[in-house]
């Protein structure tokens, strides 16, 4: 193969860290819209997401009483 | 993706069924290899068999390179067929076995076509797919479904990146807006840019949705924000649409600009006549207006330029009334009315007698003789005025009149040198085709008055788009502040705030990734083009850029734009380099599972570039599939392929029976003995 | 007296009527210029045309300017040496000038116009295909009239 290959990280490990800078709960529900993304029609993501939205939320607010 | 199989039944110049295998074991050097090459010559249905796997993958009937043919004349089923079975129809199908992701596929997409009266009916009917595991179920895909399986293993707006041939990949380098921003899509699902483009856009709804919830919960001042904030992000969302659609019609501008340049490029040669003709038709009209003003003017004149035709009268009584005005005869010293009733009262006003036949009055009618009417008096001063008027002027009119017609004069001989130099331009720029050049040359004017007017409005647009994200910024703070003020943290407006944090998030991610994407895309592309390249290239071009929007650029060893100016060969290979960079970009460093199938491979190619595709594509693909001709494979480019171990399959497309084709497998050793010798130089 | 009569019907021969029309469109503004300029034409060439059976009421004499007056009582009294009991009635200056100008119109189409009328017609009739230059072509003619008239003065 070519000597002037360049270096190439993997595409989703490029993703997932630069989404490790930002907080857990925002990497968290990020990782999982990416993953629905994947598989999923864009309704169906936004569907899906929302019980993670409301399940990373509340573990937020529990962790922040 | 790993093509195994392909069985053709019927279809197109393959009468019955008939059956290649491709070389698809890549897993070591001197195994079954992962080049297949089929050998024709043309006509033989090198590209029928190009067309049957697109046929096969995507039901299209129709290829890139078919450009304008009419569908009726692409026809798919086999001519001697129909023609055995007229009246009936004619079954005929392309099978396509291949396995992608540790599962095993067979496509099959089957047509039936009847002769009626001369005129071939073709329809689609049937498309079977079944799907085998590594744990051996197998399954048949709902037919409804096969369509999207097979767009999960092979976008169909990329699959001219793999499906292609190889004289017209160079096009790719030309695509228009419309083509490229499909191919960008394409790519983006490549590299996996479209699942972050869902997600962010999935993020933003479910942020809106949240947004407008907690803002009913929210005190007054806070939903007050909050309502500005959202009307501030509709506000962006529009500008920035609005900037993108600029951006798109001034991509759309500057290709159809590049276009008419290319085509005013015909007209080089005439270019600066057409300046010339258009410099002599201003002056033309410029003139013919000064031309209608002037004898406009001089129609003003004719009064005065007829009076001095009767100068002579004028002068003449002028001269007359002037002399007896000067002499006092007019108005005369004595009214005749006084001078006539002395003569009838023979008494003059000194009371001396005024006798019949006297000196007195002898002298006294000679008085009355020279004595005109004072109505005649009056009407000759007038006259003698006015005349005095007219001849003072004479000179003025003369010389105004000779100058209007001097002038004039002047205006015709430069019409008439205007009209013999336009004539000239016109005989020098000739057929009509050549004038269409003026057309073009108004029409570039059109666009390059759009393409400012573009670029004004995209740079107010990014100032508004910069006060906007700035008044966002501040608003986000307020919405901070009273938030805290407020202690709100109710679940809701977690929620609602964990939902914008993570859409601002993918955001972000977003514009890092894609830019580094194509930065990575175009490294590879640059260090494959640098393999690809004979020495001369080599030493002209350096660096392969993929723009924006993926469409391609290449830099001189100056740093400068250099597309322009680089061969169809190199374009090719430049094409061909991108390729290799998406695919091995796309499969994370490693060799893609994506076949390169190229038809015509190195038709374009000098010899030094297609020993380097020889050299470089095994190793690269998973699997090269090359449609060939007697002229572009010979002896030199098999010894060359065989060198590299990978050639596992040949094929060789032979004339049968009524101009149908046959498929012949033949050992690789023996295809030197097969093939022709390369031309000597 | 000289009293420059506005009440006059001026007559032009039937035969003009519609060259009348034509030059008073193409070459000047109104009837008493085309009018006046024939007049000239005929007093410079001292030809004068009675009009024919059939004249036309060409224009009110309201309209001839005071200029074009004066001019008209020169050429009567330069005609008729000074006397001036001839240019008592208006009528009969306007008369004599009718025709001056009809014999002034009669050389104008012998000398100039003929390229410019239409040849099918009886009734000459300026042919608008090639009359666009006419104004100028008018302009010299009655310019060339003058400068023979300078050549006369000058011999």
């Amino acid at each position: 193969m070519s000597k002037n290959e360049p270096d190439l990280p993997e595409l989703n490990a490029l993703i997932s860290e630069k989404l490790s800078a930002f907080p857990p709960g925002v990497m968290k529900l990020a990782t999982k819209a990416l993953q629905l993304s994947d598989q999923l029609p864009e309704q169906a993501v936004v569907e899906a997401l929302m019980g993670h939205v409301r399940e990373i939320a509340r573990q937020q607010g529990g962790r922040q009483r | 993706m790993i093509l195994h199989s392909l069985k053709l039944c019927n279809f197109r110049q393959f009468k019955g069924e008939q059956q290649l295998a491709f070389a698809d074991d890549d897993r070591k050097v001197g195994g079954g290899g992962n080049v297949t090459v089929i050998f024709g010559e043309n006509g033989r249905g090198k590209t029928g068999i190009f067309r049957a796997v697109v046929f096969c993958l995507f039901g299209e009937r129709r290829l890139s390179q078919d450009g304008d043919v009419p569908d009726a004349e692409l026809q798919l089923v086999n001519t001697s067929a129909l023609d055995e079975n007229t009246g009936r129809p004619v079954k005929a199908y392309v099978e396509l076995q291949f396995s992608h992701k540790e599962k095993h596929y067979i496509l099959r997409r089957t047509l039936l076509a009847m002769d009626k009266n001369g005129i071939t009916h073709e329809e689609f009917t049937e498309v079977t797919m079944m799907e085998t595991r590594s744990t051996g179920n197998s399954l048949a895909v709902a037919p409804v479904d096969i369509d999207n399986v097979v767009a999960t293993i092979l976008d169909r707006r990329v699959k001219d990146y793999f499906l292609f041939d190889g004289e017209k990949i160079e096009r790719l380098t030309r695509a228009d807006i419309s083509q490229r921003r499909e191919i960008a899509k394409g790519i983006k699902n490549l590299l996996n840019v479209d699942a972050l483009e869902i997600a962010r856009r999935a993020m933003d709804k479910i942020t809106r949705t949240l947004e407008s919830d907690a803002r009913e919960q929210a005190s007054p001042e806070i939903a007050k924000l909050l309502k500005q904030r959202n009307d501030n992000e509709e506000m962006q969302r529009q500008k920035k649409e609005r900037l993108e659609e600029c951006g798109v019609e001034g991509d759309r501008g500057r290709s159809e600009l590049a276009r008419v340049d290319r085509e005013l490029e015909n007209f080089k040669d005439i270019r600066h006549l057409l300046q010339e003709r258009k410099t002599a038709e201003d002056s033309l009209a410029a003139l013919d207006k000064r031309a209608a003003e002037a004898l406009e003017q001089m129609k003003a004149y004719t009064g005065r330029a007829a009076a001095l035709l009767v100068g002579s009268a004028v002068s003449a009584v002028f001269e007359h009334i002037d002399a007896r005005h000067q002499k006092g005869e007019i108005p005369s010293e004595i009214r005749k009315d006084l001078i006539e009733k002395i003569l009838a009262k023979r008494e003059c006003i000194c009371g001396t007698a005024v006798c019949d036949g006297t000196k007195e009055q002898r002298c006294i009618r000679e008085w009355l003789a020279r004595t005109a009417d004072a109505g005649v008096e009056d009407a000759a001063l007038t006259l003698w005025r006015d005349l005095n008027g007219i001849r003072t002027h004479f000179d003025d009119d003369r010389m105004h009149v000779q100058n209007q017609l001097i002038a004039f004069g002047n205006i015709r001989n430069d019409l008439a040198n205007t009209r013999d130099r336009l004539s000239g331009i016109r005989k020098a720029i000739g057929t009509s085709d050549r004038q269409d050049a003026s057309e073009l040359d108004k029409h570039r004017a059109q666009i390059d008055e759009k393409l400012r007017k573009l670029e004004a409005e995209a740079i107010v647009l990014e100032d508004e788009l910069k006060q906007l994200l700035q008044d966002h910024a501040r608003l986000s703070a307020r919405i901070k502040e009273e938030e805290v003020k407020a202690n709100r943290h109710d679940e809701l407006s977690r929620r609602a705030l964990l939902a914008r944090d993570t859409r601002d998030a993918l955001d972000t991610v977003y514009a890092e990734f894609t830019r580094e994407i194509r930065d990575i895309v175009g490294k590879a592309a640059t260090g494959f083009f640098q393999e690809l390249l004979d020495q001369e290239g080599r030493v002209n071009l350096r660096t392969v850029v993929v723009n924006d929007n993926y469409s391609l650029q290449v830099l001189d060893r100056w740093d400068r734009p250099f597309l322009a100016n680089i061969s169809a060969g190199q374009r090719q290979v430049m094409s061909i380099a991108f390729i290799a960079a998406l695919a091995q970009t796309a499969a994370c460093n490693k060799t893609l599972e994506m076949p390169l199938f190229m038809d015509t491979p190195f038709g374009r190619l000098s010899t030094e570039h297609r020993k380097n595709l020889i050299r470089f594509i095994p190793g690269l693909a998973s699997q090269w599939v090359l449609l060939a001709t007697d002229t572009e494979f010979r002896k030199l480019e098999a010894r060359l392929l065989r060198s590299g171990k990978r050639w596992g399959k040949f094929y060789m497309l032979r004339a049968s029976e009524g101009g149908n084709t046959s498929i012949e497998e033949k050992n690789v050793s023996d295809a030197l003995a097969l093939l022709k010798e390369e031309d000597v130089p | 007296m000289m009293k420059m009569d506005g009440e006059i019907r001026v007559k032009t021969d039937g035969l003009y009527g519609r060259l009348y029309n034509d030059l008073k469109n193409s070459v000047a503004g109104d009837f008493h210029e085309v009018f006046f300029a024939c007049a000239c034409i005929g007093y410079k060439r001292q030809q004068r045309k009675s009009l024919g059976k059939h004249r036309d009421e060409r224009f009110w004499s309201k309209t001839i300017t005071p200029r074009e007056w004066s001019c008209y009582y020169a050429m009567v009294l330069a005609d008729c040496d000074m006397d001036f009991a001839v240019v008592q009635d208006d009528k009969k200056v306007i008369m004599k000038i009718e025709e001056y100008a009809n014999a002034g119109m009669a050389i104008l189409i012998e000398e100039r116009l003929h390229d410019y009328l239409l040849s099918s017609t009886e009734e000459p009739q300026l042919d608008p295909t090639v009359s666009k230059e006419l104004p100028k072509d008018f302009l010299h003619f009655l310019f060339e009239q003058e400068e023979s008239n300078k050549a006369d003065r000058d011999p």
